[in-house]
Protein backbone atom coordinates (compact mmCIF):
# COMPACT_ATOMS: atom_id res chain seq x y z
CA UNK A 1 0.00 0.00 0.00
CA UNK A 2 1.50 3.35 -1.03
CA UNK A 3 1.55 6.36 1.22
CA UNK A 4 1.34 9.96 0.16
CA UNK A 5 3.46 12.11 2.41
CA UNK A 6 2.60 15.60 1.25
CA UNK A 7 4.62 17.39 3.93
CA UNK A 8 7.96 17.66 2.14
CA UNK A 9 6.65 18.62 -1.32
CA UNK A 10 4.15 20.94 0.37
CA UNK A 11 6.93 22.64 2.36
CA UNK A 12 8.97 23.08 -0.83
CA UNK A 13 5.96 24.64 -2.53
CA UNK A 14 5.40 26.97 0.45
CA UNK A 15 9.03 28.10 0.17
CA UNK A 16 8.56 28.60 -3.58
CA UNK A 17 5.40 30.66 -2.97
CA UNK A 18 7.38 32.86 -0.60
CA UNK A 19 10.50 33.19 -2.78
CA UNK A 20 8.93 33.83 -6.20
CA UNK A 21 8.24 37.58 -5.56
CA UNK A 22 11.96 37.94 -4.77
CA UNK A 23 12.79 36.89 -8.35
CA UNK A 24 10.89 39.94 -9.61
CA UNK A 25 12.58 42.46 -7.35
CA UNK A 26 14.67 41.73 -4.28
CA UNK A 27 14.92 44.14 -1.38
CA UNK A 28 14.56 44.02 2.41
CA UNK A 29 10.83 44.79 2.44
CA UNK A 30 10.04 42.08 -0.13
CA UNK A 31 12.20 39.62 1.82
CA UNK A 32 10.29 40.38 5.04
CA UNK A 33 6.96 39.96 3.25
CA UNK A 34 8.23 36.69 1.72
CA UNK A 35 9.23 35.43 5.15
CA UNK A 36 5.76 36.23 6.57
CA UNK A 37 4.06 34.59 3.58
CA UNK A 38 6.21 31.48 3.83
CA UNK A 39 5.53 31.15 7.57
CA UNK A 40 1.75 31.39 7.10
CA UNK A 41 1.83 28.90 4.22
CA UNK A 42 3.93 26.43 6.22
CA UNK A 43 1.59 26.72 9.20
CA UNK A 44 -1.39 26.13 6.92
CA UNK A 45 0.29 23.04 5.53
CA UNK A 46 1.45 21.59 8.82
CA UNK A 47 -1.72 22.15 10.90
CA UNK A 48 -3.24 21.41 8.21
CA UNK A 49 -5.68 24.25 7.60
CA UNK A 50 -6.92 25.18 4.15
CA UNK A 51 -8.12 28.69 5.21
CA UNK A 52 -4.66 29.48 6.62
CA UNK A 53 -2.98 28.15 3.50
CA UNK A 54 -5.36 30.26 1.42
CA UNK A 55 -4.44 33.34 3.48
CA UNK A 56 -0.79 32.67 2.77
CA UNK A 57 -1.52 32.19 -0.93
CA UNK A 58 -3.48 35.45 -1.15
CA UNK A 59 -0.70 37.28 0.71
CA UNK A 60 1.78 35.90 -1.85
CA UNK A 61 -0.43 37.14 -4.69
CA UNK A 62 -0.64 40.61 -3.13
CA UNK A 63 3.11 40.78 -2.58
CA UNK A 64 3.73 39.58 -6.12
CA UNK A 65 1.29 42.11 -7.59
CA UNK A 66 2.74 45.02 -5.59
CA UNK A 67 6.31 44.06 -6.41
CA UNK A 68 5.41 43.74 -10.10
CA UNK A 69 3.82 47.18 -10.03
CA UNK A 70 6.80 48.73 -8.28
CA UNK A 71 9.50 46.81 -10.17
CA UNK A 72 11.77 49.00 -12.31
CA UNK A 73 12.55 46.23 -14.83
CA UNK A 74 9.24 46.01 -16.71
CA UNK A 75 6.63 43.24 -16.77
CA UNK A 76 7.26 39.84 -15.13
CA UNK A 77 4.80 37.36 -16.69
CA UNK A 78 6.88 34.27 -16.09
CA UNK A 79 7.12 34.81 -12.31
CA UNK A 80 3.40 35.60 -12.15
CA UNK A 81 2.50 32.42 -14.02
CA UNK A 82 4.86 30.59 -11.68
CA UNK A 83 3.08 32.08 -8.64
CA UNK A 84 -0.30 30.96 -10.00
CA UNK A 85 0.95 27.43 -10.68
CA UNK A 86 2.73 27.07 -7.36
CA UNK A 87 -0.27 28.45 -5.44
CA UNK A 88 -2.52 25.93 -7.23
CA UNK A 89 -0.24 23.00 -6.42
CA UNK A 90 0.20 24.19 -2.83
CA UNK A 91 -3.56 24.48 -2.26
CA UNK A 92 -4.18 21.02 -3.79
CA UNK A 93 -1.52 19.48 -1.53
CA UNK A 94 -2.88 21.20 1.58
CA UNK A 95 -6.36 20.00 0.64
CA UNK A 96 -4.95 16.47 0.29
CA UNK A 97 -3.53 16.73 3.79
CA UNK A 98 -6.77 18.09 5.27
CA UNK A 99 -8.88 15.32 3.79
CA UNK A 100 -6.44 12.53 4.55
CA UNK A 101 -5.15 13.60 7.99
CA UNK A 102 -2.03 11.58 7.30
CA UNK A 103 -4.06 8.53 6.32
CA UNK A 104 -2.60 5.98 3.91
CA UNK A 105 -3.29 6.72 0.27
CA UNK A 106 -3.30 4.15 -2.47
CA UNK A 107 -1.02 4.82 -5.47
CA UNK A 108 -4.14 5.20 -7.65
CA UNK A 109 -5.13 8.30 -5.71
CA UNK A 110 -1.64 9.74 -6.08
CA UNK A 111 -1.64 9.13 -9.82
CA UNK A 112 -5.10 10.67 -10.19
CA UNK A 113 -3.95 13.86 -8.45
CA UNK A 114 -0.78 14.10 -10.55
CA UNK A 115 -2.74 13.43 -13.73
CA UNK A 116 -5.18 16.20 -12.88
CA UNK A 117 -2.35 18.68 -12.16
CA UNK A 118 -0.64 17.83 -15.45
CA UNK A 119 -3.89 18.32 -17.34
CA UNK A 120 -4.43 21.71 -15.69
CA UNK A 121 -0.92 22.90 -16.56
CA UNK A 122 -1.28 21.66 -20.14
CA UNK A 123 -4.38 23.80 -20.61
CA UNK A 124 -3.16 26.71 -18.49
CA UNK A 125 0.08 27.37 -20.43
CA UNK A 126 -1.55 28.38 -23.75
CA UNK A 127 -4.26 30.06 -21.68
CA UNK A 128 -1.63 32.21 -20.03
CA UNK A 129 -0.23 33.20 -23.42
CA UNK A 130 -3.67 34.33 -24.54
CA UNK A 131 -4.16 36.28 -21.31
CA UNK A 132 -0.81 38.05 -21.76
CA UNK A 133 -2.05 39.29 -25.15
CA UNK A 134 -5.30 40.65 -23.74
CA UNK A 135 -4.15 41.59 -20.24
CA UNK A 136 -3.69 45.32 -20.80
CA UNK A 137 -7.27 46.01 -21.90
CA UNK A 138 -8.50 43.88 -19.00
CA UNK A 139 -6.55 45.92 -16.49
CA UNK A 140 -7.72 49.30 -17.74
CA UNK A 141 -10.82 50.39 -15.86
CA UNK A 142 -11.01 53.97 -14.68
CA UNK A 143 -8.67 54.90 -11.83
CA UNK A 144 -11.44 55.94 -9.34
CA UNK A 145 -12.90 52.43 -9.60
CA UNK A 146 -9.74 50.76 -8.30
CA UNK A 147 -10.08 51.51 -4.54
CA UNK A 148 -13.68 50.25 -4.69
CA UNK A 149 -12.54 47.03 -6.34
CA UNK A 150 -9.72 46.64 -3.83
CA UNK A 151 -12.11 47.02 -0.88
CA UNK A 152 -14.58 44.58 -2.51
CA UNK A 153 -11.78 42.07 -3.01
CA UNK A 154 -10.64 42.46 0.58
CA UNK A 155 -14.15 41.84 1.86
CA UNK A 156 -14.49 38.81 -0.44
CA UNK A 157 -11.29 37.31 0.89
CA UNK A 158 -12.15 38.06 4.50
CA UNK A 159 -15.59 36.49 4.07
CA UNK A 160 -14.12 33.40 2.45
CA UNK A 161 -11.55 32.94 5.20
CA UNK A 162 -14.21 33.37 7.92
CA UNK A 163 -16.46 30.88 6.13
CA UNK A 164 -13.57 28.43 5.92
CA UNK A 165 -12.76 28.78 9.62
CA UNK A 166 -16.45 28.26 10.56
CA UNK A 167 -16.69 25.19 8.30
CA UNK A 168 -13.56 23.69 9.85
CA UNK A 169 -14.85 24.34 13.37
CA UNK A 170 -18.13 22.58 12.48
CA UNK A 171 -16.29 19.61 11.05
CA UNK A 172 -14.04 19.26 14.09
CA UNK A 173 -17.10 19.45 16.40
CA UNK B 1 -24.81 10.39 -3.05
CA UNK B 2 -25.09 14.02 -4.05
CA UNK B 3 -21.98 16.05 -4.73
CA UNK B 4 -21.31 19.63 -3.56
CA UNK B 5 -18.42 22.05 -4.06
CA UNK B 6 -15.40 21.03 -1.99
CA UNK B 7 -13.33 23.38 0.21
CA UNK B 8 -10.60 23.21 -2.46
CA UNK B 9 -12.97 24.70 -5.06
CA UNK B 10 -13.83 27.52 -2.66
CA UNK B 11 -10.16 28.17 -1.98
CA UNK B 12 -9.25 28.25 -5.68
CA UNK B 13 -12.22 30.52 -6.39
CA UNK B 14 -11.12 32.99 -3.74
CA UNK B 15 -7.46 32.89 -4.83
CA UNK B 16 -8.41 33.43 -8.48
CA UNK B 17 -10.85 36.19 -7.54
CA UNK B 18 -8.18 37.93 -5.53
CA UNK B 19 -5.71 37.79 -8.41
CA UNK B 20 -8.25 39.29 -10.83
CA UNK B 21 -9.27 42.03 -8.38
CA UNK B 22 -5.60 42.86 -7.76
CA UNK B 23 -4.99 43.06 -11.48
CA UNK B 24 -7.88 45.50 -11.92
CA UNK B 25 -7.07 47.49 -8.79
CA UNK B 26 -3.39 47.96 -9.62
CA UNK B 27 -3.92 48.20 -13.38
CA UNK B 28 -1.31 45.52 -14.04
CA UNK B 29 -1.54 42.43 -16.26
CA UNK B 30 0.66 40.16 -14.04
CA UNK B 31 -2.06 39.21 -11.53
CA UNK B 32 -4.28 38.10 -14.45
CA UNK B 33 -1.51 35.76 -15.59
CA UNK B 34 -1.20 34.43 -12.04
CA UNK B 35 -4.94 33.73 -12.05
CA UNK B 36 -4.77 31.60 -15.23
CA UNK B 37 -3.77 28.23 -13.65
CA UNK B 38 -6.33 28.70 -10.88
CA UNK B 39 -9.15 29.56 -13.28
CA UNK B 40 -8.15 26.65 -15.55
CA UNK B 41 -8.30 24.20 -12.64
CA UNK B 42 -11.73 25.55 -11.72
CA UNK B 43 -12.98 25.26 -15.30
CA UNK B 44 -11.73 21.68 -15.67
CA UNK B 45 -13.28 20.68 -12.36
CA UNK B 46 -16.53 22.57 -12.93
CA UNK B 47 -18.30 19.60 -14.52
CA UNK B 48 -20.50 18.24 -11.76
CA UNK B 49 -20.13 14.58 -10.92
CA UNK B 50 -22.88 12.12 -11.79
CA UNK B 51 -24.93 10.73 -8.96
CA UNK B 52 -23.03 7.75 -7.57
CA UNK B 53 -24.35 5.17 -5.13
CA UNK B 54 -22.18 2.98 -2.96
CA UNK B 55 -23.01 -0.56 -1.88
CA UNK B 56 -21.36 -1.18 1.46
CA UNK B 57 -20.94 -4.30 3.57
CA UNK B 58 -19.44 -4.35 7.06
CA UNK B 59 -18.09 -7.47 8.76
CA UNK B 60 -16.03 -8.08 11.86
CA UNK B 61 -13.40 -10.78 12.19
CA UNK B 62 -15.26 -12.08 15.29
CA UNK B 63 -18.45 -11.35 17.16
CA UNK B 64 -17.04 -11.67 20.67
CA UNK B 65 -13.91 -9.98 21.97
CA UNK B 66 -12.36 -9.24 25.35
CA UNK B 67 -11.51 -5.81 26.74
CA UNK B 68 -8.19 -4.59 25.35
CA UNK B 69 -8.39 -6.81 22.27
CA UNK B 70 -8.00 -5.54 18.73
CA UNK B 71 -10.82 -6.14 16.27
CA UNK B 72 -10.71 -5.94 12.51
CA UNK B 73 -13.59 -4.37 10.62
CA UNK B 74 -13.73 -5.47 7.01
CA UNK B 75 -15.55 -2.87 4.94
CA UNK B 76 -16.28 -3.61 1.29
CA UNK B 77 -17.38 -0.77 -1.00
CA UNK B 78 -18.76 -0.99 -4.51
CA UNK B 79 -19.38 2.22 -6.48
CA UNK B 80 -22.10 2.37 -9.13
CA UNK B 81 -20.23 4.96 -11.21
CA UNK B 82 -16.88 6.63 -11.73
CA UNK B 83 -15.57 8.75 -8.85
CA UNK B 84 -12.27 10.01 -7.56
CA UNK B 85 -10.79 9.07 -4.20
CA UNK B 86 -13.11 7.61 -1.58
CA UNK B 87 -12.62 7.83 2.16
CA UNK B 88 -14.24 5.29 4.46
CA UNK B 89 -14.92 6.59 7.96
CA UNK B 90 -16.36 4.38 10.67
CA UNK B 91 -18.72 5.92 13.23
CA UNK B 92 -17.70 3.86 16.22
CA UNK B 93 -19.02 4.12 19.77
CA UNK B 94 -16.73 6.11 22.05
CA UNK B 95 -15.58 2.98 23.89
CA UNK B 96 -14.17 1.48 20.70
CA UNK B 97 -11.11 3.26 19.45
CA UNK B 98 -10.08 3.29 15.84
CA UNK B 99 -6.40 2.45 15.52
CA UNK B 100 -6.00 2.99 11.79
CA UNK B 101 -6.69 6.29 10.05
CA UNK B 102 -9.50 6.51 7.47
CA UNK B 103 -7.91 5.60 4.18
CA UNK B 104 -8.22 7.25 0.79
CA UNK B 105 -8.82 4.65 -1.90
CA UNK B 106 -9.71 4.80 -5.56
CA UNK B 107 -12.70 2.60 -6.41
CA UNK B 108 -13.26 1.19 -9.86
CA UNK B 109 -16.83 1.44 -11.15
CA UNK B 110 -18.62 -1.87 -10.57
CA UNK B 111 -15.70 -3.52 -8.79
CA UNK B 112 -15.70 -4.10 -5.03
CA UNK B 113 -12.96 -2.64 -2.88
CA UNK B 114 -12.32 -3.79 0.65
CA UNK B 115 -10.59 -2.00 3.48
CA UNK B 116 -9.64 -3.16 6.96
CA UNK B 117 -10.03 -0.95 10.00
CA UNK B 118 -8.25 -1.92 13.19
CA UNK B 119 -10.33 -1.18 16.29
CA UNK B 120 -9.29 -1.42 19.94
CA UNK B 121 -11.92 -2.39 22.51
CA UNK B 122 -11.39 -0.09 25.49
CA UNK B 123 -14.34 -1.26 27.61
CA UNK B 124 -16.86 -4.05 27.74
CA UNK B 125 -20.36 -3.78 26.30
CA UNK B 126 -22.43 -4.63 23.27
CA UNK B 127 -21.68 -2.29 20.40
CA UNK B 128 -23.09 -1.62 16.95
CA UNK B 129 -20.19 -1.17 14.56
CA UNK B 130 -22.12 -1.19 11.30
CA UNK B 131 -22.39 2.58 10.81
CA UNK B 132 -20.03 3.73 8.08
CA UNK B 133 -19.55 7.14 6.51
CA UNK B 134 -18.36 7.41 2.91
CA UNK B 135 -16.86 10.59 1.56
CA UNK B 136 -16.07 10.71 -2.15
CA UNK B 137 -14.41 13.33 -4.32
CA UNK B 138 -14.46 13.67 -8.07
CA UNK B 139 -11.21 13.27 -9.98
CA UNK B 140 -10.43 17.00 -9.80
CA UNK B 141 -11.13 17.23 -6.06
CA UNK B 142 -13.57 20.12 -6.67
CA UNK B 143 -16.70 18.17 -5.76
CA UNK B 144 -17.30 16.17 -2.64
CA UNK B 145 -20.21 14.00 -1.53
CA UNK B 146 -21.02 12.18 1.69
CA UNK B 147 -23.19 9.18 2.46
CA UNK B 148 -24.06 7.46 5.73
CA UNK B 149 -24.65 3.72 5.65
CA UNK B 150 -25.79 1.49 8.50
CA UNK B 151 -25.37 -2.25 8.29
CA UNK B 152 -26.18 -4.83 10.97
CA UNK B 153 -22.86 -5.59 12.64
CA UNK B 154 -22.63 -6.09 16.38
CA UNK B 155 -19.71 -6.89 18.65
CA UNK B 156 -19.89 -8.09 22.23
CA UNK B 157 -16.86 -7.05 24.26
CA UNK B 158 -16.52 -9.14 27.40
CA UNK B 159 -14.90 -7.76 30.56
CA UNK B 160 -11.33 -8.85 31.13
CA UNK B 161 -11.41 -10.88 34.37
CA UNK B 162 -9.35 -9.57 37.28
CA UNK B 163 -7.10 -12.39 38.53
CA UNK B 164 -8.71 -13.95 41.62
CA UNK B 165 -7.24 -17.01 43.33
CA UNK B 166 -9.14 -17.08 46.60
CA UNK B 167 -12.76 -16.07 46.16
CA UNK B 168 -14.82 -15.59 49.34
CA UNK B 169 -15.65 -18.85 51.08
CA UNK B 170 -19.34 -19.55 51.51
CA UNK B 171 -20.97 -20.23 54.88
CA UNK B 172 -23.35 -22.77 53.41
CA UNK B 173 -22.64 -25.45 50.85
CA UNK B 174 -24.96 -27.39 48.59
CA UNK B 175 -25.52 -31.10 48.17
CA UNK B 176 -23.49 -31.72 45.03
CA UNK B 177 -19.85 -32.60 44.83
CA UNK B 178 -17.58 -29.57 44.91
CA UNK B 179 -14.49 -28.02 46.41
CA UNK B 180 -15.78 -26.75 49.77
CA UNK B 181 -15.46 -28.85 52.90
CA UNK B 182 -18.92 -29.31 54.37
CA UNK B 183 -19.52 -29.13 58.11
CA UNK B 184 -21.06 -32.61 57.88
CA UNK B 185 -19.01 -35.79 58.18
CA UNK B 186 -18.71 -38.16 55.25
CA UNK B 187 -16.53 -38.92 52.24
CA UNK B 188 -14.06 -36.22 51.43
CA UNK B 189 -10.48 -35.11 51.64
CA UNK B 190 -10.55 -32.73 54.62
CA UNK B 191 -9.93 -34.54 57.90
CA UNK B 192 -12.77 -34.07 60.43
CA UNK B 193 -12.36 -36.43 63.41
CA UNK B 194 -11.54 -39.97 64.59
CA UNK B 195 -14.46 -42.13 65.74
CA UNK B 196 -15.28 -45.73 66.55
CA UNK B 197 -15.44 -47.96 63.55
CA UNK B 198 -19.05 -48.46 62.56
CA UNK B 199 -20.65 -50.71 59.95
CA UNK B 200 -20.47 -48.91 56.64
CA UNK B 201 -17.07 -47.30 57.30
CA UNK B 202 -14.48 -48.08 54.68
CA UNK B 203 -11.75 -50.50 55.84
CA UNK B 204 -9.08 -48.20 54.40
CA UNK B 205 -10.32 -45.42 56.73
CA UNK B 206 -9.33 -47.46 59.82
CA UNK B 207 -6.74 -45.58 61.85
CA UNK B 208 -4.49 -48.47 62.90
CA UNK B 209 -2.25 -46.65 65.42
CA UNK B 210 -5.27 -45.32 67.34
CA UNK B 211 -7.04 -48.69 67.07
CA UNK B 212 -4.00 -50.47 68.58
CA UNK B 213 -3.72 -47.97 71.42
CA UNK B 214 -7.46 -48.11 72.20
CA UNK B 215 -7.76 -51.87 71.60
CA UNK B 216 -10.81 -51.28 69.37
CA UNK B 217 -11.25 -50.31 65.78
CA UNK B 218 -11.27 -46.58 65.11
CA UNK B 219 -11.70 -44.89 61.75
CA UNK B 220 -10.88 -41.47 60.33
CA UNK B 221 -13.85 -39.32 59.38
CA UNK B 222 -13.75 -36.61 56.71
CA UNK B 223 -15.72 -33.57 55.69
CA UNK B 224 -17.43 -34.20 52.37
CA UNK B 225 -16.48 -31.72 49.65
CA UNK B 226 -19.51 -29.92 48.34
CA UNK B 227 -20.19 -27.15 45.87
CA UNK B 228 -21.61 -23.75 46.76
CA UNK B 229 -24.05 -21.42 45.05
CA UNK B 230 -22.61 -17.96 44.38
CA UNK B 231 -24.72 -15.06 43.13
CA UNK B 232 -22.76 -12.04 41.90
CA UNK B 233 -24.83 -8.93 42.49
CA UNK B 234 -23.75 -5.97 40.36
CA UNK B 235 -24.94 -2.57 41.52
CA UNK B 236 -25.83 -0.54 38.42
CA UNK B 237 -27.90 2.07 40.22
CA UNK B 238 -25.01 4.54 40.16
CA UNK B 239 -21.79 4.81 38.23
CA UNK B 240 -18.85 6.92 39.35
CA UNK B 241 -16.13 8.00 36.92
CA UNK B 242 -15.87 7.95 33.18
CA UNK B 243 -15.69 4.80 31.16
CA UNK B 244 -13.47 2.82 30.61
CA UNK B 245 -12.19 3.77 34.10
CA UNK B 246 -15.52 3.97 35.86
CA UNK B 247 -16.74 2.11 38.93
CA UNK B 248 -18.87 -0.08 36.64
CA UNK B 249 -15.83 -1.18 34.62
CA UNK B 250 -13.85 -2.08 37.75
CA UNK B 251 -16.82 -3.96 39.19
CA UNK B 252 -17.46 -5.91 35.98
CA UNK B 253 -13.80 -6.95 35.72
CA UNK B 254 -13.82 -8.04 39.35
CA UNK B 255 -17.13 -9.88 38.89
CA UNK B 256 -15.72 -11.68 35.85
CA UNK B 257 -12.64 -12.71 37.86
CA UNK B 258 -14.77 -13.93 40.78
CA UNK B 259 -17.06 -15.85 38.44
CA UNK B 260 -14.11 -17.58 36.77
CA UNK B 261 -12.54 -18.47 40.14
CA UNK B 262 -15.82 -19.83 41.53
CA UNK B 263 -16.55 -21.83 38.38
CA UNK B 264 -13.02 -23.24 38.51
CA UNK B 265 -13.80 -24.75 41.93
CA UNK B 266 -17.06 -26.19 40.51
CA UNK B 267 -19.43 -23.77 42.28
CA UNK B 268 -22.70 -22.82 40.70
CA UNK B 269 -22.52 -19.17 39.70
CA UNK B 270 -25.30 -16.74 38.80
CA UNK B 271 -25.46 -13.02 38.10
CA UNK B 272 -27.96 -10.44 39.25
CA UNK B 273 -27.92 -6.88 37.95
CA UNK B 274 -29.33 -4.60 40.62
CA UNK B 275 -30.44 -1.42 38.90
CA UNK B 276 -33.02 0.06 36.58
CA UNK B 277 -32.99 -3.10 34.51
CA UNK B 278 -33.12 -6.27 36.61
CA UNK B 279 -31.23 -8.80 34.50
CA UNK B 280 -30.17 -12.11 35.88
CA UNK B 281 -28.41 -15.31 34.90
CA UNK B 282 -29.59 -18.48 36.59
CA UNK B 283 -27.14 -20.51 38.62
CA UNK B 284 -25.10 -22.96 36.67
CA UNK B 285 -21.66 -24.39 36.26
CA UNK B 286 -19.25 -25.30 33.50
CA UNK B 287 -17.79 -23.59 30.45
CA UNK B 288 -21.15 -22.59 28.97
CA UNK B 289 -22.13 -20.93 32.23
CA UNK B 290 -18.86 -18.97 32.15
CA UNK B 291 -19.78 -17.70 28.70
CA UNK B 292 -23.31 -16.83 29.84
CA UNK B 293 -22.02 -14.95 32.88
CA UNK B 294 -19.47 -12.96 30.88
CA UNK B 295 -22.08 -12.09 28.24
CA UNK B 296 -24.48 -10.92 30.96
CA UNK B 297 -21.74 -8.79 32.53
CA UNK B 298 -21.00 -7.23 29.13
CA UNK B 299 -24.66 -6.18 28.89
CA UNK B 300 -24.70 -4.47 32.30
CA UNK B 301 -25.93 -0.93 31.84
CA UNK B 302 -26.44 1.80 34.41
CA UNK B 303 -30.00 3.12 34.30
CA UNK B 304 -31.28 5.92 36.53
CA UNK B 305 -34.47 4.80 38.18
CA UNK B 306 -36.70 5.37 41.16
CA UNK B 307 -37.83 1.75 41.05
CA UNK B 308 -35.65 -0.89 42.64
CA UNK B 309 -35.85 -4.60 42.88
CA UNK B 310 -36.97 -6.14 46.19
CA UNK B 311 -34.26 -8.74 46.66
CA UNK B 312 -36.35 -10.72 49.16
CA UNK B 313 -39.04 -11.30 46.54
CA UNK B 314 -36.68 -12.95 44.06
CA UNK B 315 -37.50 -16.57 43.21
CA UNK B 316 -35.40 -19.38 44.63
CA UNK B 317 -34.01 -20.32 41.20
CA UNK B 318 -32.36 -16.89 40.91
CA UNK B 319 -31.40 -16.25 44.52
CA UNK B 320 -31.44 -19.42 46.65
CA UNK B 321 -31.63 -18.95 50.41
CA UNK B 322 -28.31 -20.69 51.02
CA UNK B 323 -26.43 -18.99 48.22
CA UNK B 324 -23.47 -16.75 48.87
CA UNK B 325 -24.30 -13.25 47.58
CA UNK B 326 -21.19 -11.35 46.51
CA UNK B 327 -22.27 -7.76 45.99
CA UNK B 328 -20.02 -5.42 44.02
CA UNK B 329 -21.03 -1.85 44.60
CA UNK B 330 -19.62 1.68 44.71
CA UNK B 331 -21.81 2.12 47.80
CA UNK B 332 -23.22 5.41 46.59
CA UNK B 333 -26.92 4.62 46.74
CA UNK B 334 -28.68 3.95 50.04
CA UNK B 335 -31.15 1.61 48.32
CA UNK B 336 -28.35 -0.92 47.76
CA UNK B 337 -27.46 -0.82 51.44
CA UNK B 338 -31.07 -1.40 52.53
CA UNK B 339 -31.51 -4.21 49.96
CA UNK B 340 -28.37 -6.02 51.13
CA UNK B 341 -29.26 -5.48 54.80
CA UNK B 342 -32.65 -7.08 54.17
CA UNK B 343 -30.89 -10.11 52.69
CA UNK B 344 -28.46 -10.37 55.60
CA UNK B 345 -31.36 -10.00 58.01
CA UNK B 346 -33.06 -13.12 56.67
CA UNK B 347 -29.84 -15.09 57.16
CA UNK B 348 -28.42 -14.91 53.65
CA UNK B 349 -24.64 -15.13 53.41
CA UNK B 350 -23.75 -11.67 52.07
CA UNK B 351 -20.28 -10.46 51.09
CA UNK B 352 -20.02 -6.82 50.04
CA UNK B 353 -17.05 -5.60 48.03
CA UNK B 354 -17.39 -1.82 48.25
CA UNK B 355 -15.34 -0.06 45.60
CA UNK B 356 -13.60 3.09 46.82
CA UNK B 357 -14.65 5.65 44.22
CA UNK B 358 -12.73 8.61 45.61
CA UNK B 359 -9.98 8.52 42.99
CA UNK B 360 -12.41 7.67 40.17
CA UNK B 361 -14.71 10.58 40.94
CA UNK B 362 -12.05 13.32 40.85
CA UNK B 363 -12.06 13.88 37.06
CA UNK B 364 -15.85 14.29 37.13
CA UNK B 365 -16.01 16.78 39.98
CA UNK B 366 -16.28 20.54 39.80
CA UNK B 367 -13.64 22.64 41.51
CA UNK B 368 -15.67 23.15 44.68
CA UNK B 369 -16.60 19.49 44.95
CA UNK B 370 -12.93 18.54 44.85
CA UNK B 371 -12.37 20.30 48.13
CA UNK B 372 -10.82 17.86 50.64
CA UNK B 373 -13.59 18.59 53.13
CA UNK B 374 -16.32 17.54 50.67
CA UNK B 375 -14.50 14.35 49.80
CA UNK B 376 -13.89 13.60 53.45
CA UNK B 377 -17.62 13.91 54.10
CA UNK B 378 -18.33 11.48 51.30
CA UNK B 379 -15.78 9.05 52.73
CA UNK B 380 -17.47 9.30 56.12
CA UNK B 381 -20.85 8.56 54.51
CA UNK B 382 -19.37 5.56 52.78
CA UNK B 383 -17.76 4.27 55.98
CA UNK B 384 -21.10 4.64 57.74
CA UNK B 385 -22.79 2.51 55.06
CA UNK B 386 -20.08 -0.14 55.45
CA UNK B 387 -20.63 -0.16 59.21
CA UNK B 388 -24.39 -0.52 58.68
CA UNK B 389 -23.85 -3.54 56.46
CA UNK B 390 -21.54 -5.17 59.01
CA UNK B 391 -24.02 -4.42 61.80
CA UNK B 392 -26.70 -6.35 59.91
CA UNK B 393 -24.44 -9.37 59.47
CA UNK B 394 -22.90 -8.81 56.07
CA UNK B 395 -19.22 -9.31 55.45
CA UNK B 396 -18.35 -5.92 54.02
CA UNK B 397 -14.92 -4.79 52.93
CA UNK B 398 -13.54 -1.75 51.14
CA UNK B 399 -11.70 -2.21 47.89
CA UNK B 400 -9.30 0.21 46.20
CA UNK B 401 -9.49 0.10 42.38
CA UNK B 402 -5.72 0.54 42.02
CA UNK B 403 -4.91 -2.38 44.33
CA UNK B 404 -5.33 -6.11 43.68
CA UNK B 405 -8.75 -7.51 44.48
CA UNK B 406 -7.01 -10.33 46.34
CA UNK B 407 -5.98 -7.86 49.05
CA UNK B 408 -9.63 -6.98 49.72
CA UNK B 409 -10.68 -10.63 49.62
CA UNK B 410 -7.93 -11.57 52.09
CA UNK B 411 -9.33 -8.96 54.49
CA UNK B 412 -12.61 -10.85 54.57
CA UNK B 413 -10.74 -13.44 56.63
CA UNK B 414 -13.42 -16.08 56.57
CA UNK B 415 -12.85 -19.04 58.87
CA UNK B 416 -12.43 -22.43 57.25
CA UNK B 417 -16.00 -23.63 57.61
CA UNK B 418 -17.52 -20.18 57.56
CA UNK B 419 -18.86 -20.41 61.08
CA UNK B 420 -17.49 -17.26 62.61
CA UNK B 421 -17.48 -13.84 61.11
CA UNK B 422 -14.00 -12.92 62.37
CA UNK B 423 -12.66 -9.41 61.97
CA UNK B 424 -14.23 -8.12 58.79
CA UNK B 425 -11.40 -5.84 57.86
CA UNK B 426 -12.04 -2.91 55.55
Amino acid sequence: MGRLNATLPGALLAVAVALLPLTIHANLGVAAAAAATGTICLLGLLIPSLPLALTGAILAEIVCAIVSAAAPNGESFLASFGIGTVVLAFLVLTHSRTRGWGAPVTPDVLWADLHHMARVLLVATPGAAVVILFAHPLAAPATPLRPVLAVAGGLLAFGAVVQGVIAQARRSR
Amino acid sequence: MKFRLSPLAHALLVAAGWAIVLGIALGRPEPFVAAVPLVTALMIGSVRCDRVEFAVSVETDREVAVEGDDLTLNIAVQASGVTGPVQIVTALPSLLQQKSLPALIMPVAGAALSWRHLVRCDACGVFDVGRVGIRAWDLSGMWVGEQDVTRPARVTVLPRPTPVENPPRPRYVGSRLGAHASTAVGDGLSFAEIGRYAPGDRPRAINWPVSLRRQSLHANRFHPDRQADVVLLIDTLAVVGERPNSSLDHMLRAAAGLAMACLARHDRVGVLEYGGIARSVRLGTGQHQAERVLAALACATPVRTEWVLDLRQLPERILPRRALVVALTPLVDDRVVSGLCSLAERGQDVVVLALDTDALSVPMLHRRERHPLVRRLWRLERDERLRTLRRWGGRAVGWQPDRPLEAALAALNVSRFGRGPGPWGG
